[in-house]
């Protein structure tokens, strides 16, 4: 066969993740926002949801040779694998009611926060478990923009739904976060 | 708002979110560790097959040499290495679908596998960035691949690669010779004092062979499939190659898309280091 034909159908198929360096690459560059993104959306320990993000760098590898995007949509691709396997260890474990939450991880400050000065510790605490209570789409939202950092653009992509429904849930989200904040520091 | 009220304004909230940085412990590393793709070749495997791979480049240099510095056999090899013009401008071939490639990361990565230095161009076209580097080994010899591509339109039309290959390969009987169209036009050309050959052209899929989508569209097939495809070699299509050969390398640069110009390939060529 030609050469440059050959060449072209080489460029264009060879998925990019196929080899272990490619995608050894990828999982630096992005498994603190896969971190982030399912810790921000499991109820769980960041025990449980390390384990989670192992999971999904696992089932990732797996269909390596599906992935036909570049390395940023690689970060999109990853969340939809985590995104199922949190909703399945929702149902295994029955995680999604707020007794659960009242067993939330006790996790070293360091892990919280780099800063430990800057926030309070609690305050975060007490974050974590508004932000479980929030509706599955308020969530994952409120967590894609901060957490995982991205732009209304990127999350109206990834989620497919229009950018002014995120702006506004946002907003709602916030709304509602400070609605159900305790009123008493105590409670906090 | 009420005065009594403690509960944090949503500005505040917000900003609690934005300094939240939840980071994943050690664990994550140690869990992740022994997955497949962190099993990799251990340095001092690759360090072995460095050694080897220049033992084998040695011999190779010396069985090269002593092939140019015989007339006869210099010009067997210089007939081997260049393009040739088919009979026709319409053939069949049977397509070998090649595999993934053995490695791809970057230029420092597939230098250390492939084992000879992997040139880069210091000259590049407004817009093009480095894309990737691939190394594959082939039971005919072995090659590097760095790819840059234009940040805009189809990437199959504005790619550029670069081809750097093993002289070895060229002295397969079976893959001896790039064959172009009957009516391409062969033109030598000279790249840093290297004789070398330069074609605009490339074959494509004759009309009626692939209606249903093949060459570059068609879905991958399994590495190692074959199949007969009938092309048809079409010199006015964007693609233009120059090759030459320096001592047991042999390289090839590749332009795809409508912005090149012959001159500018070739000054691609020579700004290759």
């Amino acid at each position: 066969m030609n050469d440059v034909h050959l060449l072209l159908r080489w460029w264009k198929r060879t998925p990019p993740l196929a080899t272990a360096d490619a995608f050894a690459a990828v999982y630096e560059q992005t498994h603190v926002r896969v971190f982030r993104y399912i810790y921000g959306l499991h109820n769980g320990s960041a025990t449980e949801a390390e384990d989670l993000v192992a999971e999904t760098f696992l089932r990732a590898w797996q269909a390596r040779h599906r992935f036909e995007g570049d390395d940023d949509a690689a970060l999109g691709w990853l969340l939809q694998i985590a995104r199922r396997l949190v909703i399945d260890a929702h149902r295994r474990q029955g995680h999604r009611n707020h007794a659960a939450l009242s067993a939330l991880p006790d996790v070293p400050a360091t892990q919280l926060m780099p800063d430990e000065h800057a926030v309070d510790r609690d305050q975060l605490r007490m974050l974590h478990e508004q932000l479980a209570r929030l509706p599955d789409e308020q969530r994952e939202i409120l967590v894609l923009r901060y957490l995982v950092g991205w732009q209304v653009q990127e999350i109206a992509a990834q989620l497919g739904t229009s950018d002014n429904n995120v702006s506004v849930q946002i907003r709602r989200s916030l709304a509602r976060l400070r609605r159900n904040w305790p009123h008493d520091e105590e409670d906090v | 708002m009420n005065e009594h009220d403690k509960r944090p304004p949503e500005e505040q909230i917000e900003a609690l979110l934005e300094g939240w940085q939840p980071l994943p412990s050690a664990r994550l590393q140690q869990r992740v560790a022994d997955l497949p793709w962190n099993q990799r070749s251990k340095p001092m495997k690759r360090s072995r097959r460095m050694r080897w791979a220049g033992a084998m480049a040695a011999v190779l240099a010396l069985l090269i040499g002593v092939t140019l510095s015989v007339p006869s056999l210099r010009a067997t090899a210089a007939e081997l290495l260049g393009f040739a013009n088919e009979k026709s401008d319409t053939t069949e071939k049977t397509v070998t679908f090649v595999g993934p490639p053995a490695l791809q990361g970057s230029v420092a990565a597939v230098e250390a596998q492939a084992g000879f230095h992997v040139r880069e161009p210091t000259y590049l076209p407004s817009g093009f960035v480095f894309n990737k580097a691939m190394y594959s080994q082939y039971s005919d010899g072995k090659r590097s691949l760095v790819q840059y591509q234009s940040s805009g339109g189809q990437p199959a039309q504005r790619s550029m690669g670069i081809v750097i290959e093993a002289a070895q390969w060229r002295y397969d009987p079976h893959a001896k010779q790039i064959a172009v169209g009957a009516s391409a036009n062969i033109e030598n050309v000279s790249i840093n004092g290297f004789a070398g050959q330069y074609v605009k052209g490339m074959w494509v899929p004759a009309p009626g062979t692939c209606d249903q989508g093949c060459g570059i569209e068609k879905p991958t097939p399994a590495p190692g499939d074959t199949e007969n495809m009938r092309f048809q070699w079409n010199a006015d299509v964007s693609i233009y190659v120059v090759r030459w050969q320096e001592g047991d390398m042999v390289y090839q640069v590749l332009a795809s898309g409508d912005q090149f110009t012959k001159d500018e390939v070739l000054k691609i060529a020579q700004s290759l280091r």
